[in-house]
């Protein structure tokens, strides 16, 4: 019982990562290589703003035991900030590699930074005893999982949501416009940053409430937790699920787990790299493979089709009678 | 000075290990355009197979050839398999770096099913370390150098000197004007993998040696620096990787022993960031690059 | 062809000893002409010639080293594609850039300015402050398909789209955008004749309706339907200019071509 709950809540946590990468790569074309670290800022500021003081011979930040949807919030604020420094710092450059390596380069910094500094985060160690954020000392950790869905299910419904909301707009064409090609994008008059600016601090938000649920669930988190290669599975999912489409990255991370299958897998690998067994890694690699060959849009691909067909513009019957258009007659934007 | 002087000496290492994997990924780079995720774990592979043939009682230097000539032809497979597959079809670069993702995925599963997951001891006893001049260097130490620079020379003649290398340079510099003028592009970029394949055996060793244990993701954990030199020497330059290396290298090594050596790792990308900002093409400015 | 009015027309755009050069290769230099207000333009010359610079230049993408663009008696030099865009300037491009995954009609609709859905906010928590505006540009932008001719294409992705069919996308994108001045690079380039026709007709539509246009072209017979006159370019100057008739007997125009297919009306046409 406690496996599938495991599974589940697993799953959902991951998905809810998934939700914001596919909003930076498949919408935007934002390649987040390092993604799990914000997912781990999330984490840690969710759990220093819930934990109390740090006991003796440990140190954290924070400690004001906070309630749990302050921690949760902070984590998204925390995230999203870190992600606005990252994409600050590429901004002058053209090059796209640049994000990527910046984005390395901040993941590696924080990396350091948690580990070597033991007033942050209590260094190596890393933060522990996070309150359960219901039922207190008298619940079971089936129990406490089986709450957990609920928030964890509400908040990976409401990611959803919003990028369905964001690619049935025009927000959400532009980015993909951008995706598809920036400087025409440019030759009509936008400003591509801006859009690009602000779907990858909303991923990254996305990113850092799931940190803020994992470390609700697990009630700990150290620098083991978020190696580089964990971003890779994120990736891999979206892909996998589909880019560009907002259940393709629910879908890709629930059989990314599926395909690891096994508890030690998707928790975050405490302690030493993971315990990769008897080729289940292998068996995603060859998946993005066979996906990026036969497949490239993913499971699930990207669904505008559905949406423009469904409701169709018939012209009004006058129209259809005049021989030009009235988008070039009129300089001054009277058909508003 | 004395510190300062024992960060170089670290610095040299470091850098000797260092340019040699960014100028085989730029080697690379610059035939295929595109950048290999998977390299690490060619780096790793080319460690364990140096590794298994010493434990197999071959000699240490028989044992690197043979691992060299092995990774070579493991890399050559793998493009045929996987990444020729993809640059036939003309995709978008970002497919080619997914996909260099996904050998990855394959590559080191395949190596901890086959070695498994514990650390392995790989060490040589060549003695302790001595000073020479104001470095402080082990006999493995010098030898790393030495090979380093030894290898990088006989690159350099072979990129200069000799028809493949005109052919390769050709290649990297303009695909199209390069087949049309009867280069046959497809066997190039094969033997450049080879080649690169061959020449990951010595920073993997070198690497191994210098930090004594082995595991599935030694290569990986390098990927990034060595990724940032050549970024850093400007994509796609093979002299300017090994520039690169050298700056990356003596700098946080230098760096490393005045601050928290923890933070090794952080000060190469943040001076990979910084330089990168002001001189956004690289060290070496990439005029010429016609494609 | 546009309607000539009896008045003088305005001028739009004036290109002033306008200079800039690759590395040291000057591919355009003291480069001077005028676009009076609503004529269409034809823009000739050999290959190498500076035409492509010349339009990156005007729309804003490269930045003259030397000289100056005034727009509307503006100077928009120093001023990037994003500005040139918001001030009317809409060009077209040579190897017809498309968003190749998005459907046609996706592609037209980017081209609108303006697009209150196009804030982050906007679009996740306030649905009703864009969604009129939304339906009334998807109005517009089938229509302009329809008038082009691809509405049978027009909830397919545009990369599927044949070579000819792509160019008149390309216009009706353009045309969305309500433009005061076109810059087409080579719309018939590859394109077959009756599409070429189509072209050709409604160029001269949109610029009776007021719209200045310069059309870089190498047909000839094209250029005679649209073109009001003609600028002839070589070597990075202004060669000519007038009618294509008078240009086509220009000695120094004739002998810039020199080694190329004689400028004749191509046969079929």
């Amino acid at each position: 019982m406690y496996f599938i709950l495991d599974l589940l809540l697993l799953g959902c946590i991951n998905a809810i990562m998934a939700a914001g990468v596919n909003l930076q790569y498949g919408y935007n074309g934002l390649l987040n290589v390092a993604n799990y670290t914000f997912t781990a800022i999330g984490a840690y500021v969710a759990g220093v703003l819930t934990l109390g003081k740090a006991p003796q011979g440990t140190s954290w930040i924070g400690g004001w035991s906070l309630p749990w949807y302050v921690g949760l919030l902070g984590a998204g604020v925390a995230a999203s900030l870190a992600g606005l420094i990252v994409f600050l710092f590429s901004i002058r450059r053209l090059r796209s590699d640049y994000l990527a390596i910046v984005t390395v380069a901040a993941a590696y910094i924080f990396y350091n930074w948690a580990t070597a500094d033991q007033g942050l985060f209590d260094g190596g160690n890393g933060i522990f005893g996070v309150p359960y954020i219901f039922g207190g000392s008298t619940i079971t950790t089936n129990e406490y999982a089986a709450l957990l869905l609920i928030p964890t299910g509400a908040i990976l419904a409401i990611c959803v949501w919003l990028s369905r909301r964001i690619f049935r707009s025009p927000f959400g064409r532009l980015l993909r416009a951008v995706r598809e090609d920036e400087v025409v994008v440019k030759a009509f008059g936008r400003k591509v940053w801006h859009s690009q600016l602000k779907i990858y601090t909303l991923g990254c938000f996305m990113s850092g409430l799931a940190g803020a649920m994992f470390v609700f669930y697990i009630t700990a988190w150290s620098p083991s937790a978020f190696l580089p290669g964990e971003s890779f599975f994120i990736l891999a999912a979206v892909i996998i699920g589909g880019t560009g489409n907002y259940w393709g990255g629910v879908l890709g991370a629930f059989v990314v787990v599926e395909g690891l299958n096994e508890l030690t897998r998707y928790l975050p690998n405490f302690g030493y790299p993971a315990d990769f067994g008897a080729g289940r890694v292998m068996l995603i690699g060859v998946g993005l493979l066979l996906v990026l060959r036969y497949r490239p849009e993913g499971l699930f691909p990207e669904r505008w089709l559905h949406w423009y067909e469904r409701r169709p513009v018939t012209l009004p019957v006058t129209l259809r009678r005049r021989p030009l258009p009235t988008a070039v007659t009129d300089a001054e934007g009277a058909n508003r | 000075m004395h510190t300062f002087f024992l960060g170089i000496g670290f610095g040299l290492v470091t850098s000797a290990i260092l340019a040699l994997a960014a100028v085989a990924v730029s080697l690379q780079l610059s035939v295929t355009n595109f950048i290999n995720f998977a390299y690490g774990d060619y780096l790793t592979l080319a460690a364990y197979l140096a590794w298994s043939f010493t434990r197999a009682g071959i000699p240490l230097w028989l044992a690197i050839v043979f691992s060299g000539v092995l990774t070579g032809a493991i890399a050559v497979i793998i493009h045929i398999l996987v990444f020729r597959r993809f640059m036939r079809r003309s995709v978008r670069p970002v497919t080619l770096l997914i996909a260099g993702l996904g050998v990855s995925f394959i590559v080191q599963d395949a190596m901890v099913i086959i070695w498994g997951t514990e650390p392995q001891r790989f060490t040589t006893t060549l003695g302790s370390a001595r000073q020479v001049g104001p470095f402080l260097l082990t006999p493995g130490d010098m030898i790393i150098i030495l090979t380093g620079a030894i290898l990088l020379l006989g690159l350099h003649m072979l990129l200069a000197y000799t028809k493949f290398g005109k052919a390769l340079r050709a290649t990297s510099n303009n695909l199209d004007l390069a087949q049309a003028s009867g280069i046959n592009v497809e066997r190039v970029t094969s033997i450049t993998w080879f080649l690169v394949g061959v020449l990951t055996v010595a920073p993997a060793v070198a690497l191994v040696l210098e930090s004594g244990t082995l595991d599935p993701t030694t290569g990986f954990d390098e990927l990034f620096v060595i990724f940032g030199a050549v970024i850093l020497g400007g994509v796609g330059r093979p002299y300017g990787a090994m520039l690169g290396a050298l700056v990356v290298g003596l700098s946080t090594e230098v760096a490393g022993m005045y601050l928290n050596a923890g933070y090794k790792s952080s000060i190469a990308f943040a001076l990979v960031i910084i330089l990168l900002m002001f001189r956004p093409s690289g060290l070496l400015s990439a005029a010429g690059k016609t494609s | 062809m546009t309607i000539s009015s009896g008045e003088d027309p305005k001028t739009l755009l004036e290109i002033r000893d306008v200079g800039f050069h690759y590395g040291g290769v000057w591919a355009v230099r003291n480069c001077s002409f005028n676009l009076a207000e609503g004529k269409v333009t034809g823009l000739i010359g050999p290959n190498g010639a500076g035409k492509s610079t010349l339009m990156e230049i005007l729309s804003g993408f490269l930045r003259a080293a030397e000289g100056g663009i005034f727009y509307q008696g503006e100077d928009v030099t120093r001023v990037g594609p994003v500005g040139m865009a918001s001030r009317g300037v809409v060009r077209t491009f040579q190897d017809t850039r498309l968003f190749a995954r998005l459907p046609v009609i996706e592609n037209v609709m980017i081209a609108a300015g303006d697009q209150r859905g196009e804030s982050a906010f906007r679009s996740m928590f306030w649905r009703r402050s864009w969604r009129e505006q939304e339906l009334g540009l998807r109005t517009q932008a089938t229509e302009l398909i329809e008038w082009l001719g691809l509405s049978s294409h027009i909830y397919e992705q545009a990369g599927t789209l044949s070579g000819g069919q792509r160019r008149l996308l390309e216009i009706a994108r353009a045309l969305m955008a309500r433009p005061k001045l076109l810059l087409f690079d080579e719309p018939t380039a590859g394109v077959f004749p009756e599409i070429s026709q189509l072209i050709a007709t409604r160029i001269c539509e949109v610029a009776e309706q007021g719209v200045t246009i310069l059309v870089v072209a190498h047909n000839m017979g094209f250029l005679e339907k649209v073109a009001d006159d003609v600028v002839v370019m070589a070597e990075g100057k202004v060669l000519a200019r007038g009618s294509l008739d008078y240009v086509r007997a220009h000695e120094e125009v004739v002998a810039a071509y020199l080694g190329m297919p004689r400028m004749s009306k191509p046969v079929g046409e």
